[in-house]
Order: C-alpha cells, then structure tokens, then sequence
C-alpha cells in the first residue's frame, strides 16, 4: 500500500506499509478444502485458514474459508480467480475497495492527523490515528490547491466544440494558455512542476482538460507530471449512460491521479453542492478514497459506512444483494408497496401557515425503531413488537446496522447544527457545508434500503420505514385537527398548518405535542406570511405537491416547481422569476399581494421589451435538456432531437443522459433544422425566437396570478409583444457570443 | 441437460389450448413486450380450478388489483384468489435465482401447484451486472428449474427477452432447451393475440 502524507509545513511524504487484504469464501466443506489445497499448491500470493464469521440474516456463526492476499493490488482479481474455479462458491468481502479496507483495519481515515514510524526506505513500522472522523471541528492538512478551467461559460460542455484558453490558478494568481501562443501542455506542466498542488481543482477536467493536455504532451513527446507518484499510470475511465428511477443519466469518464487529488467541479455532486468542506467531511466518515468520494453517489457513501460495521462485527458482506422479498399475498404486497403519505395542498393563497418537518424523519424512523434490512422479520424475535399495517417484526435482540449508521449521523448533523448557530461566519459556513454532506448521505440511506444494488437492502425494510412514515404523519394530523389547526398540505414528512390568528408560540406548542406523541423530533421549518399552492400545469383545478411558492416571516422565499429551480430553464426566465418573486416577498397579506403583483408585471413588461428589442444577451436564452436516446435514434424531430443532431453532425458524440444546450430559433419553421441552434454551434447565426420566448416568460409569469380573482388575471394574460410590434423590430443580427 | 424434465414431456398430452399450462411441465412463453402482464390472464383459470400460485415477479409487474378484478368478475370475493396466490419479487437476478432455488422450502409452507416465474432470464441482462456473475447466476436458477422437475408443479417462465439488446441472448437459448414447452404469443392488430407453440405444431389463435 501506498500512503501519501503531508505534515503541518505542507511537506509532503511517500510511505509504504504492508497490508494483506482478506476475503471470505462459503460453501461445501469439502470444496473449501479443494480450494484451500489450490491456493497452496498454485500461489504463494495466498494466505488461507478456515474461520467464522457471522451471517448477517441468520445473525449465526458460519465457517468460512478466509483467504488473504499478499499483494493487494491482486485482491480483485483473486476473488474472479475463486469464482472461475467454482461458481457455486459464495464470495464475501471480496470487491471492497482495499484503500478502504486498509482504513478499517488500520481504524484510521482519508485526511485523517495520523502519527507515523518509518524505517529509512518510507516503510511504515507502525501507524496511530490522533484523530476522529466524528469530531466536529478538525484540524485540515495545508492543502496547495490548483484551479483549472477554460475560460468562458462554465456550464457549457467543451466536449460540444467550445474551444477556450485554459485558465490556471493557484493562490489568487492567474495563467492563462492558449494555442496562439506555447502548446498549453507545456505551459501547464512547468507551472505544476514548479507550483507542486496537493489537489487540481477543476472544471470540466475529467472529459475534457486533461484528457487534451495528456493528448498534447503525447504529441509533444514529453511527460505531463500530473502524477506525483511517478510508479503509478493516470487512471482515465470511460464514460457511460445508465438509468435510474427511470431517468437515463450520463457519468462522465473520470481521470484520477497518484500522490495528487484531481477533483473536477462538474462531476462531483458532493463538491458542486457541498465545496470541499462537504467532500474533506464525507471522505473522512465514509472511508472512502477522496477521489473516488468525490466521484461517487453518496449511496454508495453509507454503503461503505455500513460494511466498516459489518467488518467490525465480523459480518460477512455478500458480493451482491440477493436476499429476495418474502412471499406475501396480493392485498398484503398492496398494503406494504406504498410510498409515503400525501394530502394535497389547498389552492390558492393562504396567509399565516407554519410548516412543521419531522427531521431525517426516515433515518430518524430507522435509528428510533431499529428498522434495518436484517432485523426486518428477523428469525430470532417470533414475539417482537410489530410495524403499524404490516405486522413486520423488528428485531429486540440485536441493533441494526444501518440503524447505527445513520443514529451517529443524526448525531453528528445535529451537533454540528448547534456549533454553527455560535461560531463566526467562516466557521459557521464549514459546519453547514459539513451538515449538508451528511444530508446527502442521510437522504439516501433510506432510499438505498430498497435498492435493487445495496448489499444490505432489503425490501421489507423500505416497506416498514415508509409505514412507519405514514402512521406518523397520520398522528401528527389528528393531532394538530384536535388542536383546531387546518391541514392545508401534508407531503411524506412535512406538515402545513394553519389557524385563525395563530401566533409562533402556538405552532411550537402543537410541534411539542407531535414530537411528545411520535417521539420522532419534530421542527418549524417556518412560519410563512402566506403560501401560493399552485395546481398542475395540465389542469387549473387540479392540486399537486411540491409546485408552490411561500413567504417566511423574515421575508425568505421557498419556491417548489416553478421554472427558476429547473436545470434546463433558460436563465431569462429564471431572472425574470427571481425579480417578481423578490418583489412578490414584500407582501404580507392577500391585499398587498395584489398591491404587488402590479410592480411584478412591470418586471414581465420590461423582460419581453428588452427580449423584442434585442438587448437579451444570447447566453441568457440558452435552454439545457438531457437526451435519452444517441442522437441518431430519434424518430421525431423535437428541438432537443434537432439540436442533439446538429452537434452530432459537426463531430460531437453525444451520450444518452447527457445534455445539450441550445437556443430556439424559430420554433415554427418548416425547416426542423432551422428551428432551434445548437448554442456550441451559436456563431454566425442569426436570431432567437422572440415569440416563442415571450410565451415563456408569460408562461413562467402565470403561476404569480393564478391565485387571483378571475377579472384581474385576464387583465394581467394580455400578451404585450403583437405579432405587429414583432415585424416592427428587426430581427438582431449582432447576437454572437460576447466574449468574457 | 434437462433429462427429467424431458422425460415428463413425452409423457404428456400436448395441451390444445393455450391458456391451460401443461401439467409436470415446464413452459416458456415469449414473444411480445406486453407478456409479463399476460401472465396475469393465466391466473383465473387456475384459481378457479383451487390451484395454488406461487408467482416469482422477477418483473415488477405483479396487479394485486387486476387479481382482485379478475375475482371479482367471477362474482367471487378477491381474497378467495388472494388465499391461493403468493408473490415474491425480485428485483436483481441474484434475487431472482435466489427465490428458484428457495422454492422447494416455500412449498414446504405453501404447497402451489403452479410455479409462474416472470423476466427469466430478462433480469440477468442487466448491464450493472458483469457478465461473469450474471452467467453464473443464471446457470443456477436453470438448475433450481432442473430440481424442480421432479415435484407435482406446473412452471410457466414469462419472458420478454427476445425484446433486448444485449450479448447474453444465449440465456434465453438455454432456457428454450430446457423448456418442455415454448409458446411464442404475438399481439395482431386490435390486441388480438396468437399462440404459437414452436415446438410442435402451431397452436390455435386467440
């Protein structure tokens, strides 16, 4: 094993130890034998000795043959050794990651304060943790951190023809490289010779920056020293399109380094959302390689945190899940194939309601009622107390894995919650960022309980949280309708309430009562001066969760639905939303509700003048959308059909999952290619649509007015860009691309 | 391969109509995309007849609620259909090989007379899924089939593997092989449905 090292002087040190992973094989006594003779007669890669470890559904000892492997960069692939030999043979533990099983074994973390004792040649004698992944506030090593990306929209995938200078940057100094001058490989490679970063922050350098730059100094014929650890090959791994709950996404290939830490901005979800306070924190309790955390679901992050107990308690972790659901009768499986609980919302608008959010209510519900895949009917608790509809069993004699997962996460968030409400600014924003990458992890520890690929899954658990979730939220109700509160809209775990006059008091007092009843604990997400529940977009009458806007006390803004939290909202709209929703935040009754939505037309008005006049920078009508299939295999000819197309046309291979953007040029056009512009393909054209886009923006007005008596709201549908002012204004030629 | 199996075929009747399953057999029905529901149709029949289902839905496409309409235009209450049926679904193909090879524990408790078992083997051409371990896996859920051949119990395997793109189209070979009976169904026009029985003569149309 390699170990990277940097002291509090930011010198940095390669050390070695060595480490002999094991896996576990389970079968007939009489092929473990046969096993355990050819692995001593073909290999001396091989240590073997029969063992027991403890089967996690049967929570009973099994006799396993355990099989270390001396050279662990060969850990995998002894495993498809075992499985080719016999492939009745179960496996376990044997397609973890070794830089993580190396952290469990030696109980220490990625940038963990670690004490070390080395022999001359960087060979560890001995290594002690002082240091704790559950700590709050830590000490960081003093990372050097380069930052590189191309010059110009940062949204836009280079990959689709945009050909910028790269930008580099270290400590507030900047370089910028393009092919005028010297190759940019070069100019790079002296600057990361001489500049020496721990980590290369950045954007687009997976599939497109260093992939160009490795190219260019192949080219050149020289070595681009992204690596520090010059032993080891920069890892590159392809791209690939896959589905999930029904979407088909696009991950993007990902380059990895040795010695170095190459995190790229535009694909790491936990970076994007979290900066690296939240990728530091979810490295450190995961366990997982930073580079690889950073790359990841978080799903797999509790999956990791799962099998460190599972290993500690000598659990066997199987290769894959293949604990099938229990046979059930048909109107039992109706009972327990539900989701969680909705009561739509009340249309319109409502002043004075709070909504009250039952915290991790499902990692909450999995911590308080020990509910985890293996002590979901449990065989040793034929008497244990049973889930509400179901009558599932939950296990009293043992705690359940995930249970004690996310119980420590819960704890953790809600300890770094306090030291945030007390600490200076700077602080107080690491501790949100640190909070918020263990939303992520906790977000989906529960989904992760019915995923078809979690180890640990079990189906019965996701059906018994999300009973649990309903009965709670069913309570919670009757309550707050014993209290004399109104439900006005109750969506899974969160509650909108309402009483005549109601003051705080009152809805802490009813928050008080439910967490007193459900013992699950219970918050004001806040008290809003009024909520706008918006029907569906199909049909006027019709109510849907999660399309709303409402209006905190402090004047802070939830919106739910609406264009502006959209990604493939072209960012007119989205600014054109913000603004009326920023004046629409001043009202604090219906009256002064009405009162507003006048200044907010003046906002519509003033976007589809300056849309018809042509002052509406090109960039700012980009709209972004995912393609589902390759781009010759669309039969139809819709605009994201026709830009995919286009790309592909001029050279640009395009993936199912991935996202093209473009600009809709005249969406009426006989002509399917001339009906929207590829925005990579931009130069030289000619003009957007201004009718189309104005029927956008009308469109993503119309949600503010439709709590409004019916005269008003004809009033405010008026279009005011005619079919006569758009021949009166020219079509704008000068549209290009502004340079930034 | 399946050598008990295929003796039990010579011994049968050849089955006239379709939506009977051939008893002591093991039958593949394939061929449109709509044959994981059709499943369902086959359930009345049986049920009616006091049969005991047991329904490995290694497709999600398991309808209480259809079960329960079906009962219920019988004039019969659904719990009377409900009492016969168990389902277990699986959701990977280890799953699914899994609960084939738990069967004759499940008959220990519920003693069905049919065994229905859907996405076989369209389940093991997950891409998530090396080629590796998903061959290996199947190769044991065709052995749990093997096992079963022996016990007083009717399999139907519902498939719609023929619909996929994929490399693993020998999965569905070897299951033909082993099949005492393949129905390829196919929808016409207005949904009207043929049975074809591929390995004897054409069936009669539905």
């Amino acid at each position: 094993m390699t170990l990277w090292l940097i002291d509090r002087k930011q010198s940095h040190y390669r050390l070695t130890d060595s480490f002999a992973p094991a896996f576990y094989v389970s079968g007939d006594h009489e092929k473990l034998v046969q096993l355990q003779d050819a692995a001593r007669n073909q290999t001396k890669e091989l240590r073997t000795r029969f063992t027991e470890r403890t089967d996690l559904w049967l929570n009973a000892p099994r006799t396993v043959l355990e099989v270390s492997v001396l050279c662990p960069t060969d850990f995998m692939g002894w495993g498809r050794w075992v499985h080719k030999r016999d492939s009745r043979l179960q496996l376990y533990n044997s397609d973890l990651m070794v830089a993580s099983l190396y952290c469990w074994e030696k109980r220490i973390f990625p940038l963990a304060y670690v004490e070390v004792e080395t022999d001359d040649e960087g060979k560890i004698q001995s290594i002690a943790c002082r240091d704790d992944e559950w700590a709050l506030d830590y000490e960081m090593p003093p990372l050097k951190i380069m930052q590189i990306r191309l010059a110009g929209l940062s949204r836009i995938d280079p990959t689709h023809g945009r050909r910028a200078a790269l930008e580099v940057e270290v400590d507030g100094t900047c370089w910028e490289f393009d092919e005028a001058g010297e190759p940019p490989a070069l100019g790079f490679a002296r600057l990361v010779k001489r500049e020496d970063p721990d980590v290369i922050l950045s954007e687009w350098g997976d599939s497109t920056i260093l992939p160009l730059l490795r190219q260019q100094a192949e080219r050149l014929k020289f070595s681009l020293p992204l690596n520090r650890d010059e032993s080891a090959s920069v890892q590159q791994s392809k791209g690939r399109s896959y589905t999930s709950y029904g979407r088909i996404l696009f991950k993007a290939s990902a380059t990895t380094l040795f010695g170095r830490i190459h995190v790229d901005k535009q694909n790491s979800f936990i970076s994007e959302k979290c900066d690296f306070a939240g990728l530091w924190e979810l490295a450190r309790i995961t366990k997982l390689p930073i580079q690889y955390a950073a790359r990841t679901t978080t799903g797999t992050g509790i999956s990791y945190m799962q099998m460190e107990l599972a290993h500690r308690d000598g659990v066997l972790i199987p290769e894959q899940k293949a604990e099938p659901e229990d046979p059930k009768h048909p109107d039992e499986l109706l009972c327990a194939d539900r989701g969680g609980l909705v009561f739509v919302p009340k249309l319109g608008f409502t002043a004075n309601v709070a909504e009250l959010d039952f915290v991790s209510q499902f990692p909450s519900i999995m911590a308080r009622f020990n509910i985890s895949p293996e002590t979901v009917n449990c065989p040793c608790c034929p008497d244990a107390p049973r889930i509400p509809e179901l009558g599932y069993r939950i296990c009293e004699k043992r705690r359940g894995i995930t249970s004690r997962v996310v119980e420590r996460l819960i704890a953790k968030r809600s300890a770094l919650k306090k030291l945030q409400k007390t600490s200076p600014p700077d602080a107080a924003l690491r501790f949100k960022l640190q909070r918020d990458s263990m939303k992520w992890l906790l977000v989906c520890c529960f989904g992760y309980t019915g995923y078809k690929n979690a180890r640990f899954g079990k189906i019965e658990a996701h059906e018994a949280i999300n009973a649990v979730a309903r009965e709670t939220l069913l309570v919670a109700k009757e309550i707050a309708e014993n209290d004399g509160f109104q439900l006005i809209h109750a969506l899974v775990d969160s509650l909108y309430v309402w009483k005549e006059g109601a003051k705080r008091e009152d809805f802490e007092r009813l928050a008080t009562e439910i967490e007193t009843r459900t013992r699950l604990p219970l918050a004001i997400e806040s008290v809003y001066r009024y909520v706008v529940f918006l029907p569906s977009k199909q049909y006027a009458d019709v109510p849907v969760p999660n399309r709303f806007f409402a209006v905190g006390e402090d004047g802070e803004l939830k919106v739910r639905g609406l264009e502006c939290r959209r990604h493939d909202t072209a960012p007119l709209l989205k600014q054109m939303q913000h603004e009326v929703l920023a004046i629409l935040a001043e009202a604090h009754d219906f009256e002064s509700y009405i009162h507003k939505i006048e200044a907010a037309r003046m906002v519509l008005a003033d976007y589809q003048e300056r849309l018809s006049s042509g002052e509406v920078d090109i960039r700012e009508l980009i709209v972004s959308k995912r393609i589902t299939k390759e781009p010759r295999d669309y039969q139809k000819a819709g605009v994201t059909a026709i830009a995919a197309q286009q790309l592909f046309g001029s050279g640009v291979k395009l993936r199912p999952g991935q996202t093209v953007e473009y600009i809709i040029t005249n969406s009426e056009c006989s002509v399917p290619n001339e009906r929207v512009r590829a925005f990579a393909l931009w130069e030289g054209w000619f003009g957007y649509d201004r009718k189309k886009y104005t029927a956008m923006l009308r469109e993503a007005f119309e949600p503010f007015i439709l709590c409004l008596p019916k005269n008003a709201e004809e009033n405010l549908l008026i279009d005011s860009l005619t079919e006569e002012e758009l021949k009166r204004f020219p079509l704008f030629a000068a549209l290009t691309i502004p340079r930034s | 391969m399946s050598l008990s199996i295929a003796a039990a075929k010579t011994e049968q009747p050849t089955t006239p109509n379709p939506w009977i399953l051939p008893e002591r057999a093991l039958t593949v029905l394939y061929g449109c995309p709509e044959i994981q529901r059709l499943s369902h149709y086959f359930l009345p029949r049986i049920l009616l007849h006091q049969k005991r289902v047991l329904y490995l839905d290694g497709a999600n496409q398991i309808s209480p609620l259809l079960i329960a309409h079906f009962a219920r235009g019988r004039g019969l209450e659904p719990s009377v259909f409900n009492n016969l049926i168990r389902i277990a679904r699986a959701f990977t193909c280890f799953q699914l090989t899994e609960l084939i090879r738990r069967v004759p524990k499940m008959l220990a408790t519920f003693s069905a007379d049919v065994l229905i078992v859907t996405a076989l083997p369209d389940l093991y051409f997950d891409e998530d899924v090396q080629d590796r371990p998903a061959r290996a896996s199947f190769e044991h859920a065709l052995e749990g089939l093997r096992e079963l051949a022996p016990l007083a119990l009717s399999i139907a395997v519902f498939s719609d593997a023929t619909s996929f793109k994929t490399k693993r189209h020998d999965f569905f070979k070897k299951l033909r092989n082993q099949a005492d009976h393949i129905l390829k169904v196919e929808s016409g026009p207005e949904s009207a449905l043929s049975f074809t029985r591929e390995r004897n003569t054409p069936l009669l149309s539905a």
